[in-house]
């Protein structure tokens, strides 16, 4: 009686532990969630309510009514489509050649992805911004998805190399025996093994460009080639205008694809990111 | 024999040739660019001179070198002890029998999904100082007489900076650590259990030891992510009031994108490429001792 007891007190516990922590995750965003269905005037009051008094959608149809946050949707998807292809379409091979490369090969490349991670994002900034400038890719959408994609070769490769090393060797080996070729190999058997992480490394590219903003704010000027973070940036700087409800509406969507995404994936990239290392 | 090797590795340098050229060009040249210049005095519409140590001094003396140093490893070191406190616990909550574990795990995701633009967005609704959450609750539960203006008052501000900071990281820690609990081998866990030793003893001998390399490989991730990281330390207090929260990579930017410094801001980089050395250290060495221990 008395253990059971103690074990039914030991799970309020942990209840009442784990309900804090995640007050503390979920606030901001459930606060954002309640502007967002909030008219302006209640917005302002001096005593918030989590739950909105009255619900309206007029942040939402201010937003989807706004060309510059559908400009800047459109931008980023678009961006964050081309970095994710052409991320996997550079690293794929390389990934392989590194997993199954000579013994030379691994701990340079192993050696340049970690300190490619650790590299402080402004030695990298104004050596690139005169590289763009040299070939008239500032301010051009095709000039941040180069830099994204360089962003992003590092992590991509260091958790393609891990999936690729986790598929076991003799396979491949079985299959040059009968005959096949590096590519076939490569297509027909590894492939089609390894899709998970290869989904994982691309969908972990598209979210990093899809919430980038300090590349697009030092490379980006023009209004045509705005992005969602560069939006949502300047819906911070109407604060008090008014726009607050927009700007939790637009904050809201713009999470919407990461956290769907992340939910599925994150148990792949997690693994991939620490025991990456390991698997040599 | 030998024909069939060249073309194999003939194929192997074709499939690694587009990241090599991409890295050597828009990687390592840049960030070999990017240190030479933070010894020069290159200004928008100026040449790069050498000026040796110039920079430095000229930072030191501007007063922003100690500050702004001094701000970012207050802010790591403050934020790395509560994400490891706060990720810890998660994961030992997380693995437990708790109800509810799905919901929680995806709820876990959002503050490392959501935009870090939009996250700032959301911490603002927090700590504004008239309409905001943490004023108003504060208020109401008398513990306060009068709302702070947290942002942009000199003793709080940095704590607003560090509590976005630690909310955006905590997911990332508590997943890896929570993945890492998941292999600790049960008959290990069994037999500490049979000789008798209570639950700190099996935590503090057992299982804390068994984390050990997970915990080094996430936390100089997350010290190196922190010390990268411009969005919050930008957006939500834009380093002020005065220098309270200046950062050395939000002077950074504001000496190169603002003013046209580059050579200062590359300077800045410089410094930081040195602190984050120390970082890489520790992280080697506990890849290697995670691949020694594995082996």
């Amino acid at each position: 009686m008395n253990k059971k007891r103690k074990e039914v007190l030991g799970q309020a516990a942990r209840f009442a532990a784990i309900f804090v922590l995640m007050l503390f995750i979920t606030f901001p965003f459930l606060v954002c969630l309640s502007n967002t269905f909030k008219p302006e005037g209640e917005i302002n009051s001096l005593t918030p309510s989590l739950i909105p008094r009255s619900v309206t959608l007029s942040n939402l149809a201010e937003l989807w009514g706004d060309p510059q946050f559908l400009l800047g949707m459109r931008n980023s998807a678009f961006i964050a489509l081309a970095t994710m292809a052409l991320v996997l379409l550079v690293s794929l091979p390389a990934a392989y050649v590194i997993a199954r490369g000579s013994k030379r090969l691994a701990p340079i490349a192993q050696g340049w992805i970690v300190i490619s991670q650790m590299i402080p994002i402004i030695t990298l900034t104004v050596p690139i911004y005169m590289i763009l400038k040299s070939i008239r890719l500032t301010d051009a959408i095709p000039g941040i998805i180069l830099v994204y994609l360089i962003w992003n070769i590092p992590t991509t490769l260091w958790l393609l190399k891990g999936f690729i090393s986790g598929f076991p060797r003799e396979l491949e080996e079985a299959a040059t025996i009968d005959g096949c070729g590096t590519f076939d190999i490569f297509f027909k058997i590894l492939l089609p093994n390894i899709l998970p992480g290869v989904v994982t490394a691309g969908i972990f590219a598209f979210i990093g460009a899809w919430n980038e903003f300090f590349f697009a704010l030092c490379f980006m000027k023009s209004p045509e080639n705005v992005t969602l973070s560069m939006t949502l940036y300047s819906y911070i700087g109407l604060a008090g205008q008014s726009r607050d409800g927009m700007l939790a509406a637009a904050s809201l969507f713009s999470s919407i694809p990461g956290i769907l995404l992340f939910a599925f994936f994150q148990k792949y990239y997690v693994s991939g990111m620490t025991d990456g290392a390991v698997k040599s | 024999m030998r024909g069939h090797f060249s073309k194999a590795k003939r194929e192997r340098l074709l499939l690694l040739l587009p990241v090599v050229l991409l890295i050597g060009a828009l990687s390592v040249y840049p960030v070999l660019r990017g240190v030479w210049l933070g010894f020069t005095s290159y200004k928008v519409g100026r040449g790069a001179d050498f000026n040796g140590l110039q920079n430095y001094i000229g930072i030191y003396h501007s007063g922003f070198l100690g500050v702004t140093f001094a701000n970012i490893i207050f802010m790591m070191v403050v934020s790395v002890v509560i994400i490891y406190l706060a990720g810890m616990a998660l994961a030992l909550l997380l693995n437990s029998k708790l109800p509810l574990r799905p919901l929680w795990r995806i709820l876990l995701i959002i503050p490392w999904a959501v935009p870090p633009v939009a996250k700032v967005s959301m911490w603002k609704a927090i700590f504004d100082p008239l309409r905001g959450y943490l004023n108003a609750i504060l208020l109401k539960l008398g513990l306060i007489s009068s709302p702070i203006s947290w942002m942009s008052d000199e003793k709080t501000a940095i704590w607003t900076v560090i509590c976005v900071l630690v909310w955006g990281c905590i997911p990332f820690l508590t997943l890896s650590l929570l993945s890492a609990l998941q292999q600790v081998p049960s008959d290990i866990k069994e037999a500490s259990a049979l000789d008798g030793s209570n639950r700190w003893q099996m935590f503090r001998h057992i299982i804390l030891p068994y984390l050990s390399q997970t915990t080094a490989i996430s936390m100089s991730l997350i010290f190196v992510w922190i010390m990268n990281d411009f969005t919050s330390q930008f957006l939500l207090t834009g380093g002020g009031p005065g220098a309270a929260t200046l950062t050395p990579i939000v002077e950074a930017y504001r000496q190169g994108f603002k003013y046209g410094n580059f050579g200062y801001a590359s300077a800045y980089g410089n410094m930081m490429i040195v602190c984050v050395s120390f970082i890489i250290f520790f992280y080697i060495r506990a890849i290697n001792k995670k691949d020694a221990g594995v082996n």
